[in-house]
């Protein structure tokens, strides 16, 4: 099995591209053999810091391979520390002080790709309402942990970069399935997401859409969410999908 | 309508009037032993404090909304103090980094283990309380159409601006509702701008949130001002039921009563964010 991978992503309009706080593992296009780790995270953006969580968030998955519910959840606490650390500073306003306290919010969705024995397949963690697509043989085979596009826009539940690791427990999910060459996956924060299965709920085949974009093709992704964001399709918020072809 | 999205290039705007009358010395309602004008310093701080944080990130405030608050008793102007004193309509990031004044408070929090914490907290105020002469409630209207009306024109696209009026009743300074009427025919695209009005009580029976009937009001002032108060648009009503309040179609923007926890839901309600580029959290 090998596994190529490559993302796109754009701030919400009215953002720079330095307020962009979705976040995701590996940082570029790459292939993989045998074995790959690759995450999105959106941080919340009402918190601060919400870009540094989210970026701790796809690291500790993609970079320190904390694939396994378990431990995240045991690593979660150093990350939380991480955050706090980088940004207690005594002199800061009293909101910056106040927004500390209240912490920054992430949704992460997270994915392993193994191959052994019994064939190729995935791990998948989430909190949230990040999105993970299984694509095969042209036709949705699996949408996690949102199934369907009604459940967007409720408030999710998030990982909080102050609240204890053990009151989080509850929130990070665990999927697997097996995987067969010619699979693609679609890891996507939510605004995409949401898009992506109202179409497929409506018969159509937005895996084709986002599919056709090449790799560096940053410009033809940007110009279609801002059409897509104009026509009132999807909402204006930051947006991330990452494609994970097995080959 | 009242869904366009809230963002620096599209801020929306809120309005306080204050009453600083002299009856605003009374105890109020359930808070016995609290001025009016305390309770109502007190929570306008603490409303104004959320509404800065609601808009800080890690960079500064961003401006998401323009906010003014008015007092309207010896004189009509604002209420604002420190190095804000006669400023009116100003962005949030302004109010936000000038208070009067910072205090710090201890407040007790459960540890999680059985015992009490003590934390220090910061406490920004802009507002100090007040209460003297007679209640130009029609002057203070037409103060706020003063502002809002260059306002909504230089944003033409922008969430119609909110008018929060908080007074104890009685104006004296004649029938207000042609002064509302004005300000409530202020418009952007996005619809016309919202008067809430809370009627703070000195009975300390139950609060009256939201009604759609004058007929549950107690006496003329609190018809006079439930007459005035806009009708709730559907994601305030929303908003509203979502604290499981029972609302309708009818339903207007007022409230009658002593009761600050209650007053506090009311402005959550009546300020929350619709749609805005900051999401309310913790939302993504």
């Amino acid at each position: 099995m090998h596994a190529s991978f490559r993302v796109f992503w754009d701030a919400k309009i009215g953002s720079s591209p330095e307020e962009y706080e979705d976040a995701f593992w590996p940082e570029a296009a790459a292939t993989f053999a045998r074995d790959g780790r690759f995450a999105v995270a959106d941080g919340a953006t009402e918190s601060s810091y919400s870009r540094h969580w989210a970026q701790l968030l796809v690291g500790a998955v993609g970079g320190q391979g904390y694939t396994r519910r378990e431990t995240l959840i045991r690593h979660l606490d150093e990350l939380r520390t991480e955050w706090s650390t980088a940004h207690v500073n005594p002199s800061q306003p009293w909101y910056v002080a106040q927004k500390l306290e209240l912490g920054a919010f992430a949704a992460l969705l997270g994915v392993r790709l193994i191959e052994d024995a019994r064939g190729p397949r995935y791990h998948a963690i989430a909190a949230g309402d990040c999105c993970l697509v299984v694509v095969r043989d042209g036709a949705q085979l699996r949408a996690w942990p949102v199934e369907q596009s009604t459940d967007f826009g409720s408030n999710p539940i998030l990982l909080s970069s102050v609240d204890p690791a053990a009151e989080q427990r509850a929130f990070l999910l665990h999927d697997a399935m097996p995987l067969a060459t010619g699979d693609t996956l679609f890891l996507m924060s939510d605004a995409l997401a949401a898009w992506f299965l109202r179409e497929a709920e409506a018969g159509r085949v937005p895996w084709a859409t986002v599919g056709a974009f090449e790799s560096g093709d940053d410009e033809g992704f940007r110009a279609w969410v801002r059409e897509l964001r104009e026509a009132g399709a999807m909402r204006n918020d930051d947006v991330t999908v990452a494609l994970v072809a097995i080959e | 309508m009242y869904q366009a999205q809230i963002s620096r290039a599209n801020p929306s705007a809120f309005v306080f009037l204050v009453d600083q009358s002299a009856s605003m010395r009374e105890p109020w309602g359930a808070e016995s032993g609290k001025a009016k004008a305390d309770a109502v310093a007190t929570i306008l701080n603490r409303l104004l404090q959320n509404l800065v944080l609601r808009c800080a990130k890690e960079e500064g405030i961003r401006d998401y909304y323009h906010v003014a608050v008015i007092g309207y008793g010896a004189s009509v102007g604002s209420a604002l103090g420190g190095s804000l004193v006669g400023e009116d309509l100003i962005p949030i990031s302004r109010l936000g980094n000038n208070p009067i004044r910072v205090d710090d408070v201890t407040k007790k929090v459960d540890d999680g283990a059985g015992g009490i914490l003590e934390q220090q907290i910061k406490l920004p105020i802009w507002v100090d309380p007040k209460a003297e002469n007679g209640t130009p409630m029609t002057a203070a209207f037409g103060y706020a159409r003063s502002l809002l009306e260059p306002w909504v024109q230089s944003h033409p696209d922008s969430l119609p601006p909110i008018v929060v009026n908080i007074s104890d009743g009685a104006p004296t300074d004649g029938d207000p509702t042609a002064a509302a009427d004005a300000v409530k025919q202020l418009t952007t695209s996005d619809g016309s701008v919202l008067l809430l009005n809370i009627n703070t009580s000195s009975a300390a029976g139950a609060p009256v949130e939201f009604p759609s009937n004058p007929e549950v009001l107690p006496d003329d002032y609190a018809r006079l001002l439930f007459a005035i108060s806009s009708p709730l648009p559907p994601y305030m009503r929303t908003a509203a039921a979502e604290e499981e309040l029972r609302v309708d179609e009818a339903s207007r923007g007022f409230t009658f009563q002593g009761d600050a926890v209650a007053t506090i839901r009311f402005l959550d309600i009546g300020t929350r964010p619709v749609n805005m580029a900051a999401v309310d959290a913790p939302a993504t």
